[in-house]
């Protein structure tokens, strides 16, 4: 049996990071929620629905949805509002927001420790957090990143290192309704061949990823003691 | 016909977009005029002007020089092997295009399309070399690239992309000397040279309003979407950017569509680009 | 929260200066030690013995003007002008209801003037308003508000946004002038148009009308601008900087008002010419709709 070490930590190509998650963690909050992918790891905190902030952003027919993106180290920048918009996109796509009319619904994210695939973790984050907080959605949430390189390979769930070094990266979300895409980005240059490659491998991985939210909740309500979930790796 | 519109855009626009047309004339796939000029500004390094419909979009470009980045890997550094780390992109959405930006504070809008920007023209593959001051390289020549907006008529992300491509493709460098190990003078007698970038980049947004999927949205239609999907070709038919976006879920069937859409206009841009950038 | 809004560089960059200053120094150095005139390396100004050649146009005549209204779809009024090089873009936006609730009789006048951070050669801009541009601003308000009627807009605020894409000379001339195209563009009702112009005036006596920025930076050059409203012939802005003699101000005032004179005529007859063309536009449009 050969083992081929092609990734950093000996991973296979589409082998997602084990994945460990928290709920209720805050007190204040109406649901939090703690998603880690191996070191990457995110703290998420959802208000709502609450008062609108300004007259001028409350929506009559819906709610306003906001999304806060805190980085781990220094202050907020304009690369974290792109990573807002992307948060922001995929979470409203799957919240009721016309059950909650001249609301606001806030979710915070707070990275704790950022290591590669951070958008992907912060929309399961969010996920997980909506859940908690009792708010209703047209589905379930799920994300990965995937990078490709110069070489040709395609690595699912990249870490720091290999983000750094890939060529692109392309960040995918979908829905547990139906196969379409909730949201999706691309940084660096790839052909369209090795998108929709992607496209199929990280529908596969989504799929995952919901199941496993699916077990997280399951176990939180039904599994006695603890809140915690163990990591389930491998596909 | 105007009261119905301000009171029910969205009824008002469907009824067009029953029959494939909107408001202005266009088809669901049509773009509007674009033009493209450089080399408007003299005070700028490199500079140029695109306007899209009635979008219009001023770019600028500044050269200074400054020392070689470190190349201290025990730094925390969180760039990408393939970003360069030359060229600063800003855009400014002011007061002066539209009516609902302040001039203090950037929006929302201008942050994100900022570091969208910036990631997209960071990977353009440009030669090292072409950034050096001096015959080895001992400075380095940093672009700093400000867009400004004029008139903010809808799909903004296509005509900045275009307009830096244009300005960065007019830029002219001097030759730099160096003195005294910390003096930087620029010769103006001997002749300049352009940057080699030898990528061209074909930017094309679509909005998506229920089910239909517009190309080129102007400012109301932007208004009215549901979702919005980005897409940026470069001339070897490969994705630079895609962003799909919104409250709306988006099939593969549909992003193949648009994306076919773009690569139609891939010859129209390049030659625009070219013939703007003819040597004068 | 501290937020860092726009993209900046974490190595610090200069802009480099002309080798041939630098050459010019390092040869009188070399050439004789007592020679301390020339020795200004940061600026492009030109010292008392350098001669100001103005190529094709005289002391006395004007830059090519370009003006056109109605360029900015989003505002309600715009104009942009062009003198020479100096280009100048400016949006009206009003009358419009203010967000504070302040019982005003009459409407509130704001202008902000903007350079773009590639304008200027000769200094850095930044992207936040600097005291240069807030003082601009201030002196526009002052030279235009007396010609607009704001009693007939109470409770409305008409805000007035410049933008100066490149600067070659002579910016308030075209901002006020750009101004008072956009105001008359939106439809506010005033008095009279306002015109301006200004002319820079050297220690050896010479008067330059329209001065380009070389000309304006002159060290020992002072410069007189004017404003008024030429069809109620009164004035509603002088502004004098630098030193000069009571003779030479009078002077210079007469030519200003020549100039403003010659500069409202221009700005007439474009009003005019885009009014018909608009008709004619609007004629076109009823006739493709029968």
């Amino acid at each position: 049996m050969t083992t081929q070490l092609k990734r950093y930590d000996g991973r296979n190509e589409n082998k997602l990071r084990a994945i460990e998650s928290e709920q209720a963690l805050l007190n204040k909050a109406d649901g939090s929620a703690k998603f880690s992918q191996d070191k990457s790891t995110v703290l998420a905190a959802v208000y709502g629905p609450i008062e609108v902030n300004g007259a001028r952003k409350e929506k009559i027919l819906k709610s306003y949805v906001e999304v806060t993106f805190t980085p781990a180290l220094g202050n907020s920048s304009y690369i974290d509002k792109e990573k807002e918009l992307l948060v922001k996109n995929a979470v409203e796509s799957m919240i009721l927001t016309t059950l909650y009319p001249r609301t606001q619904i806030s979710v915070i994210i707070q990275i704790f420790s950022d290591d590669g695939s951070i958008v992907s973790c912060a929309i399961n984050a969010a996920c997980l957090a909506l859940l908690d907080a009792g708010i209703e959605m047209n589905g379930l949430l799920g994300s990965v990143t995937l990078c490709f390189n110069n070489d040709g390979s395609i690595y699912l769930d990249p870490d720091i290192e290999e983000e750094n070094e890939s060529k692109s990266l392309a960040i995918y979300s979908f829905s547990s309704i139906n196969k379409n895409i909730v949201m999706s980005k691309t940084i660096g240059s790839l052909t369209e061949d090795q998108y929709f490659n992607g496209l199929k491998l990280a529908s596969q991985a989504c799929d995952f990823i919901i199941s496993y939210i699916k077990l997280a909740v399951k176990n939180r309500i039904m599994g006695a003691n603890s809140s915690n979930s163990s990591g389930v790796d491998n596909k | 016909m105007e009261a119905f519109q301000k009171i029910h855009p969205l009824e008002f626009y469907r009824k067009f977009l029953v029959r494939s047309v909107r408001p202005d004339g266009r088809s669901l796939d049509d773009i509007r005029k674009t033009t493209i000029s450089t080399g408007s500004i003299t005070t700028a390094d490199g500079s140029s002007f695109v306007k899209m419909g009635n979008t219009s979009v001023v770019c600028g470009v500044r050269a200074e020089v400054g020392e070689k980045p470190s190349t201290d890997k025990s730094k925390i550094s969180s760039y990408n092997v393939h970003e360069n780390k030359n060229i600063f992109i800003n855009i400014e959405l002011g007061p002066i295009c539209s009516n609902t930006f302040s001039s203090t504070k950037p929006s929302d809008i201008a942050m994100s399309l900022c570091s969208r920007l910036n990631s997209l023209i960071n990977r353009l593959e440009i030669p090292e070399t072409d950034y050096y001051f001096d015959e080895e390289g001992k400075a380095l020549w940093y672009l700093y690239v400000d867009v400004y907006c004029l008139d903010y008529d809808g799909n903004i992300y296509d005509a900045a992309v275009l307009s830096i491509i244009s300005a960065l493709k007019n830029v002219k460098l001097p030759k730099g000397v160096i003195e005294n190990n910390d003096e930087y003078y620029k010769d103006l007698e001997s002749p300049q040279r352009k940057l080699k970038i030898q990528h061209y980049l074909i930017p094309l947004s679509f909005s998506v309003i229920d089910d239909y999927i517009l190309a080129d949205p102007s400012l109301d239609e932007e208004k009215l979407s549901s979702g919005t999907i980005n897409i940026t070709y470069n001339e070897l038919n490969e994705i630079c950017l895609l962003l799909s976006t919104g409250t709306s879920l988006i099939s593969e069937t549909n992003l193949k569509d648009c994306m076919k859409k773009a690569k139609e206009r891939s010859s129209f841009i390049i030659d625009l680009i070219n013939n703007s950038n003819v040597d004068k | 929260m501290k937020i860092d809004y726009r993209c900046s560089n974490p190595i610090k960059t200069t802009k480099p200066i002309d080798y041939s200053v630098y050459k010019n120094k390092k040869l009188s150095i070399n050439g004789n030690g007592n020679n301390n005139i020339n020795t200004s390396i940061n600026t492009t100004v030109n010292s008392n013995n350098i001669k100001i050649q103005r190529i094709n146009r005289s002391d006395e005549q004007l830059r090519q003007i370009f003006m056109k209204i109605g360029v900015v779809s989003q505002g309600s009024g715009s104009s942009y002008v062009e003198m020479g090089k100096t280009k100048v873009l400016c949006t009206i936006h009003g009358p419009r209801a203010t967000q504070k609730t302040e019982l005003f009789e009459t409407a509130k006048l704001n202008c902000e003037l903007k350079y773009t951070t590639f304008s200027s050669t000769t200094e850095k801009i930044e992207y936040v308003e600097n005291s240069k541009e807030k003082d601009l601003s201030l002196l526009i308000t002052q030279s235009i508000i007396g010609s607009i009627r704001l009693e007939k807009y109470p409770k409305t605020a008409i805000d007035i946004y410049i933008l100066v894409l490149n600067d070659d000379g002579n910016v308030l001339v075209a901002s006020i002038t750009a101004a008072t195209m956009a105001l008359a563009d939106a439809g506010v009702e005033m008095f009279d148009m306002v015109s301006s112009c200004s002319v820079s005036s050297t220690k050896d006596n010479r008067t330059l009308i329209d001065p380009t920025t070389s000309e304006e930076t002159i060290p020992t050059s002072s410069t007189i601008l004017v404003a008024k409203m030429p069809s109620l012939n009164e004035i509603t802005q002088i502004i004098q900087t630098g030193e000069l003699q009571y003779t030479n101000v009078l002077e210079c005032v007469d030519l200003c008002i020549d100039g403003c004179d010659k500069i409202y005529s221009i700005m007439k007859q474009n009003l005019i010419d885009s009014l018909l063309q608009k008709q004619k536009e609007k004629e076109q449009q009823q006739q493709q709709q029968q």
